[in-house]
């Protein structure tokens, strides 16, 4: 499966820094301090990548494989999105997300005119965190977008909704909310915060987020779980119908 | 819309919106308000719009009309692939570039008023002219890949080809500030001269300076459309001898 994909995410990697690179040299170019902005505005595109491509995994699952007939001989061995999205992590989470951002970060710090070490995650702790508190992230992002494209009828636009909600918190700063502990209700805004944690920019209290970070892992597996297997239960009672 | 409010907000999130207006301002050496920063990145996102919708429809669906869906073959019983082909790159341009940044209209009044209906006025044309300048040139694209290369992923080509031309145009900054390496892909297309040509418009008012740009454009459709004569003259030749 994944030497299938080796071209889409190829395409993927590139595409996605050469848009990240349309919004993000103005974005630093315009803020009075170019390195502050890349510190608290990049970590957010390693959060909304890593919530995106779940989505996206759950999407071509339920979406274009259904149309290949793949999904049902996924499902008639008994596997369902959430297996789907596991035998996805390790590539989309640790190799991908990570190495597209680290990419995205060096590519932006070197046009912009600064140096691309400096994008260099400074705590390694926090780096760490951030990963592993991305996995469980991955899993309830894609098992929700799959459980909302299962039991509504509109389908793929769900995806590219929840992708501009997740924008805040992750790319737009928590600041930008009247209390910025709100924004933590985005799974991806946990992550984006460590990232920033890791270059001591983040904009949340370290602690809060440590200890919310802790507190997640398990309970976003947890509604992962609960969540594709009711998208699971409804797909066996009313079928799925493939959409565009 | 999200990309410019992006571009000129965000940075605001970190300093204020005064000091982003003051380094805009210093980066492009023109002293503008607010409204008007808006009014232009606004403006200047529509160009991201076109660039998409027309890229991606003269590639792919060329794309598509031979391999999936099978209708070159009624082209060439009812007329010749050259007129239709050009009459694609000419036609659909035109109402692409209409429709794709018709929100302009409803946008750039509620912002500026008056000011920006006579925006609207006066960037449209330049629009139309772009748009069509680039569906010629995305067909100069569509063609080798249609008829001559065997390609199993087509859409690799404008899923690239549209952030590279976008990320090296300098669509919210000055061209002199894109990577280098891409503003040398992207100047082969209309953008860069398109964005230059707006920004005189809409930071520096009309003066003899939009005429050179509005002369490169047109040079530039002349030059596309020569070239596209004798692609399409060619790839009539070979589709009547092999087939389509």
């Amino acid at each position: 499966m994944a030497r299938m994909h080796i071209p889409s995410y190829a395409v993927a990697f590139v595409n996605n820094i050469m848009w990240f690179l349309v919004v993000y040299i103005p974005l630093v170019l315009y803020s009075p301090d170019p390195l502050t902005a890349l510190y608290v505005f990049m970590p957010g595109v390693f959060g909304m990548g890593i919530a995106s491509s779940s989505m996206w995994t759950s999407t071509e699952f339920l979406r274009w494989y259904l149309y290949q007939g793949l999904t049902d001989m996924f499902r008639e061995c008994g596997l369902g999105v959430l297996h789907y999205l596991l035998s996805a992590i390790h590539i989309d989470v640790l190799i991908f997300g990570v190495f597209t951002y680290l990419s995205m970060a060096f590519a932006t710090a070197f046009f912009t005119g600064l140096s691309p070490y400096l994008m260099v995650p400074h705590n390694a702790f926090y780096f760490a965190l951030a990963i592993a508190v991305a996995l469980p992230t991955y899993l309830l992002c894609g098992s929700l977008v799959g459980y909302l494209y299962t039991v509504t009828p509109i389908g793929g636009v769900w995806t590219n909704i929840i992708q501009m909600g997740i924008m805040v918190g992750t790319v737009v700063p928590p600041t930008v909310a009247p209390d910025p502990r709100l924004l933590l209700l985005n799974p991806a805004t946990i992550v984006a915060e460590l990232v920033r944690a890791s270059y001591s920019a983040n904009t949340l209290d370290i602690n809060t987020i440590i200890i919310v970070s802790i507190a997640v892992i398990p309970l976003y597996t947890v509604l992962a779980y609960l969540v594709s297997r009711s998208c699971e239960k409804y797909i066996a009672v009313h079928g799925l119908k493939y959409r565009v | 819309m999200v990309f410019s409010l992006g571009v000129v907000l965000l940075p605001s999130t970190i300093s204020s919106i005064d000091a982003v207006i003051n380094r805009f301002n210093d980066i492009m050496g023109v002293s503008v308000d607010i409204t008007s920063l808006i009014l232009y990145a606004f403006t200047v996102s529509a160009i991201m719009s076109l660039t998409l919708v027309v890229v991606d429809e003269t590639v792919n669906t060329l794309y598509q009309e031979r391999h999936l869906v099978g209708v070159l073959q009624t082209v060439l019983e009812s007329t010749n692939l050259r007129t239709y082909l050009l009459c694609q790159a000419l036609v659909k341009p035109l109402i692409l570039a209409l429709t794709s940044t018709m929100y302009l209209a409803i946008l750039l009044p509620l912002i500026a008023g008056t000011e920006g209906l006579i925006t609207y006025a006066y960037v449209l044309p330049t629009f139309v002219v772009s748009g069509i300048a680039l569906g010629l040139y995305a067909l100069v694209i569509a063609i080798p890949i249609t008829f001559y290369i065997q390609m199993k992923r087509p859409w690799i080509i404008a899923n690239l080809l549209v952030p590279s031309l976008l990320a090296g145009s300098g669509l919210y900054i000055p061209m002199r500030l894109a990577p280098e390496i891409l503003r040398l892909i992207a100047q082969t297309t209309v953008l860069p001269y398109e964005c230059e040509l707006l920004r005189i418009m809409l930071l520096q008012g009309l003066g003899p300076n939009v005429i050179r740009f509005l002369a490169i454009i047109t040079a530039l459709l002349a030059f596309y459309t020569s070239v596209d004569t004798w692609l399409t003259l060619t790839a009539d030749k070979h589709s009547r001898n092999v087939g389509v």
